[in-house]
């Protein structure tokens, strides 16, 4: 058997996906360079106990990284809650599909819903479910 | 010519119990074959012994010329050995495309650094995964389901779905276990035309275990019906069917 991916009989052709998602890439970043100031802003305090010399880093490093940190994951999360969104979205296309499915097979009156045990509903009812 | 699987006199035993006893089978390249029997006749239990999941008591394996009684599943699968379950085994919450793409992860030549720093060679493998796994599902008529959850897909679709990610792997033999149980009779003839066109556009090999009788009579060019863990008949399908001691194996005989 060949281990070869290049010629799998199988293999169809498709655009070349992008290679970086930005949505994902740049959140990273943003909290990567955070990390970075935060440590530049301990690493600066640290090596002194006045905390007049400490403010300086504390304002240059410290809090910008830590507005980076907390900037980022809130554009993760942003980013998920939308994914989450756009799924939500699909499934009650699909789920209003069905209903519509539903209606039309009942006939134009909206008779009621026949299960498989033969009870029967309206239409209201099937929707609300 | 050496077929392409050869079992010779192969005997599990669990304890004092034989699940077979001195089992042969051949089966040639580019072959449908079936194994029947009646419900604990020893049929899964061969094919657990031919992919490796289940260790012999006494006989031999051999895969392509090459002996491999003690090879582990892993080595006969690199192979190109693949199987399909009776109970579905499929991951759920993955979509179509990416249960495919599983049974594609074995030809990744790239590691877990190529993976977090996002290399070339790392994106073409991607790519080619993505397009294996997409052209897998199409030749089972899954084409348009690939971004559904598995667990979203209809019992007949995730069966048809098993099939794709085994042809994925690229198999030069391709057992199937009981791959028509729970499905309609359209289905069951979709299926078979399916397999058909394995055989015959990609050269693999098939072995089935199965109870639908039309089935194997449709696909299958060769029979080894087993009973009670013993070969019974062997042949070509009609005349092992037609044989009156394997419709007493199914059916019971007059006392």
């Amino acid at each position: 058997m060949s281990d070869d991916l290049t010629d799998h009989p199988l293999r169809v052709t498709t655009q070349p996906r992008r290679g970086l998602d930005l949505t994902v890439a740049i959140p990273l970043a943003v909290i990567a360079i955070g990390a970075v100031l935060l440590f530049a802003g301990y690493w600066g305090a640290s090596d002194t106990t006045n905390p007049g010399d400490q403010i300086p880093h504390l304002a240059s490093g410290t809090v910008p990284g830590l507005a980076l940190v907390i900037g980022g994951a809130i554009l993760l999360l942003r980013r998920e809650h939308e994914r989450d969104r756009e799924e939500l979205r699909a499934l009650t296309a699909r789920f209003d599909a069905v209903l519509d499915w539903l209606a039309a097979a009942n006939g134009p009156e909206g008779d009621a819903v026949v299960a498989d045990n033969g009870a029967t509903s309206a239409p209201e009812q099937a929707r609300e479910r | 010519m050496t077929p392409l699987l050869s079992v010779s006199e192969v005997t599990v035993r669990f304890g004092g119990l034989s699940a077979t006893r001195d089992v042969d089978l051949e089966l040639d390249a580019g072959v449908v074959g079936a194994l029947i029997g009646p419900n604990g006749a020893g049929k899964t239990t061969m094919f657990n012994v031919i992919t490796g999941a289940q260790a012999v008591s006494a006989g031999h394996v051999h895969f392509a010329g090459t002996d491999i009684t003690s090879a582990p599943p892993v080595r006969r699968a690199r192979m190109g050995m693949a199987r399909t379950f009776q109970n579905l085994s499929l991951v759920p919450t993955l979509t179509a495309l990416e249960n495919v793409g599983v049974g594609v992860g074995r030809f990744r030549r790239t590691g877990l650094p190529g993976a977090l720093l996002r290399l070339p060679s790392t994106r073409r493998t991607d790519q080619a995964v993505h397009e294996i796994a997409l052209g897998a599902l199409e030749f089972v008529g899954l084409g348009s389901v690939a971004a559904r959850s598995a667990g979203e897909l209809s019992y007949g679709d995730r069966r048809r779905l098993e099939l794709a990610r085994a042809l994925a792997m690229r198999p030069r033999l391709l057992l199937l276990d009981e791959p028509t149980a729970g499905m309609g009779p359209a289905e069951t003839d979709e299926l078979a035309a399916t397999i058909r066109r394995a055989t015959s556009e990609l050269g693999i090999a098939v072995l089935v275990v199965e109870h639908d009788m039309s089935f194997v009579r449709a696909l299958a060019t060769r029979t080894t019906v087993l009973e009670f863990g013993s070969v019974i008949a062997t042949g070509a399908t009609d005349d092992v069917l037609a044989n009156p001691r394997v419709a007493a194996a199914y059916l019971g005989s007059a006392a």
